[in-house]
């Protein structure tokens, strides 16, 4: 398992110029994936978690930085072969798949582009790929807009499967469903890196889902990793204040749930403190255990025990 | 065409009358200008013709709309102009959509550059007035079906190329265009089979309108003596030539000038209908 990682990222930043202004939607990330795990990337809305998978995927080019894949760097522009080998499957359902392309054509594109199996065999080949995701083929010759969304998550599954990548990227794959097809398509998602060997890159902010999916998890806060490590690790014993906020928000029904939850003193200032800007570390205008320092040094990303790092001048369990 | 009678589309069309009645003036407006020269009760008036003992004979079983200063009949006349009319049109969208619509998903695609260049270029055109501008084209050439043609499609393309970049931008950061990136395509491929049919329902909407735009664009031009010369039959020159005869030959202007009311309301009418059955802003 510990082999070199699959694909690495360092020193990851991405930049947009919005009125003149900069606004860092990531800044400076290091990650390493290993070959066949799934790491979940975990963070709020504007935390810079799709801008990684798109930067990943070659969508957007990096500001600075690199991605490394197999042990050479990735860039935007990159040939067919190695394009191929990272796919993605995408959080909307309902505009991941072209509404006037049927499912047939939509997945035949992968099949043409790379050349993965002669013309003569594009056909069964959806067919194939429809039955994989748990569809049957006479979906082939429907349009999106007679799918539910389930269904679209699947035919983008079995798109993403249809280059047979190394790497798929699930941006937030289920959190537009319901929850008992959530259940189904995570469920497919565990089979089918059994099958085919995946690395999975897991976005999303459900921790709950994290939980059963993911073996590492990385959590992130305005454009920087916080937090990573084992899953377990960081569920049970959260290091950053960030990451105690998150879990102590997850919905719990059982006290013995609630026993497990990390307790978190909320601030009422912590609140108006969102919009303040900080030199230091980011969360520092949420964070009730900020001191000074917070304000104005950034806190590297730090080994806490093994494997598990936290970015925090005071985390938790430590004072 | 049980088919087309039964779908969806057709139901949200046909629940406005207005448009019914629009697409069907249209239709039975075409099939009349193809068959002209087999209905036309006096095709031989179409061209050089004088008859003095009936000039400016008024509208009778006869001469339906009258006759004109050279006893010529309007009826006939009317429908012959109708075949000019609808050609020019259809000719002008045929040159002006194709250009408008590639540079308009160029410049939308691409962006920088490209996008400078040529919406920039469209700026130019837009900012002229249009019939000015055909206008001065118009005195600088001779006038001719071909030229008249030219001139208004070279006002009209900036219209197609600013509706398929708007489109184009907010298209293409559409899912499914990411998900084809990543699944291989080809920018071809993303322009035309990923891009181009998501900007049909808007496209046919527009040119149902402009078709109207057109034929009193070529109305305009034939009314200050710049669209078809004579004798070649022109709506717009026929009302001009009967405000002479105003107001008690009424209708060697009337006539003509209903013909082109007609055409344009049912084009708009058409066009409102598809607007609301593709569900399109235009």
């Amino acid at each position: 398992m510990s082999t070199a990682p699959v694909l690495s990222v360092r020193g990851l930043s991405k930049y947009y110029r919005v009125k003149g202004t900069r606004v860092d939607a990531l800044a400076g990330i290091d990650l390493d994936i290993r070959r066949g795990e799934t790491m979940a990337i975990v963070g709020e809305s504007g935390s810079g978690k799709t801008t990684l998978g798109n930067l990943i995927l070659g969508l957007e080019r990096a500001s600075a930085g690199q991605v490394i894949f197999e042990g050479a760097p990735l860039q935007m522009r990159r040939s067919s072969a190695l394009r191929r080998r990272i796919q993605v499957v995408q959080q909307n359902p309902f505009s991941t798949l072209n509404p006037k392309r049927t499912v047939r054509a939509t997945i035949e594109l992968p099949l043409r582009a790379y050349k993965m199996v002669s013309r003569d065999r594009y056909r069964a080949r959806v067919g194939e790929l429809l039955d994989i995701v748990g569809m049957s083929s006479t979906h082939m010759n429907r349009y999106p807009a007679a799918l539910s969304g389930g269904q679209r998550q699947r035919v983008a599954l079995a798109r993403a499967l249809a280059s047979e990548p190394e790497i798929i990227v699930l941006d937030e794959p289920t959190s537009a469903l319901d929850v008992s097809v959530q259940a189904r398509v995570l469920a497919l998602l565990v089979e089918l890196q059994r099958t085919f060997d995946l690395t999975y890159i897991f976005i999303t902010h459900d921790l709950s889902v994290v939980r059963n999916i993911a073996r590492r998890v990385s959590v992130m806060y305005r454009g920087r990793v916080v937090e990573s490590g084992p899953t377990e690790s960081v569920f049970a014993a959260p290091r950053h204040r960030y990451t105690s906020m998150l879990l102590s928000s997850i919905p719990v029904v059982s006290d013995a749930e609630l026993a497990v939850k990390p307790s978190w003193t909320w601030d009422p200032g912590a609140i108006e403190g969102q919009g303040l800007h900080s030199d230091g570390c980011p969360f520092a205008p949420r964070c009730p255990h900020a001191v000074d320092a917070c304000w104005s040094d950034v806190p590297e990303l730090e080994s806490l025990e093994t494997a598990h790092l936290a970015a925090c001048h005071r985390p938790a369990g430590s004072s | 065409m049980r088919r087309l009678f039964r779908s969806r589309a057709w139901y949200k069309f046909s629940r406005s009358w207005l448009s019914v009645a629009g697409l069907a003036t249209i239709l039975v407006i075409a099939l009349v200008t193809v068959v002209a020269p087999l209905i036309a009760p006096f095709p031989e008036h179409v061209g050089i013709f004088v008859d003095f003992r009936n000039t400016e004979q008024p509208p009778g079983w006869l001469y339906f709309f009258g006759t004109d200063d050279n006893g010529r009949d309007i009826f006939t006349r009317v429908l012959y102009a109708y075949r000019v009319s609808f050609a020019v049109g259809l000719l002008v969208l045929a040159i002006a959509v194709p250009v408008g619509v590639i540079l308009g998903l160029l410049a939308g695609y691409y962006g920088g550059l490209v996008d400078t260049v040529i919406m920039r270029t469209t700026d130019v055109f837009l900012a002229l007035p249009p019939l000015v501008l055909a206008m001065a084209i118009m005195g600088y050439l001779q006038p001719s079906l071909f030229n008249i043609m030219l001139a208004i499609s070279v006002m009209w393309w900036p219209w197609y190329t600013r509706l398929i970049y708007n489109l184009t931008r907010s298209l293409r950061h559409e899912g499914y265009v990411q998900a084809a990136k990543v699944s291989g395509a080809s920018d071809l491929h993303i322009l035309l089979k990923e891009i181009l049919p998501n900007c049909v329902p808007s496209l046919l909407t527009k040119m149902a309108f402009d078709m109207s735009f057109v034929i009193l664009m070529i109305a305009a031009l034939g009314f200050v003596g710049l669209g078809m010369q004579p004798p070649t039959p022109d709506l717009g020159r026929m009302v001009a030539e009967g405000v002479r005869f105003m107001p008690f030959d009424w209708w060697m202007s009337v006539f003509p000038g209903l013909a082109i009311l007609i055409l344009v309301l049912a084009f708009n009418l058409f066009g409102d209908g598809l607007r609301d059955m593709l569900d399109v802003d235009v």
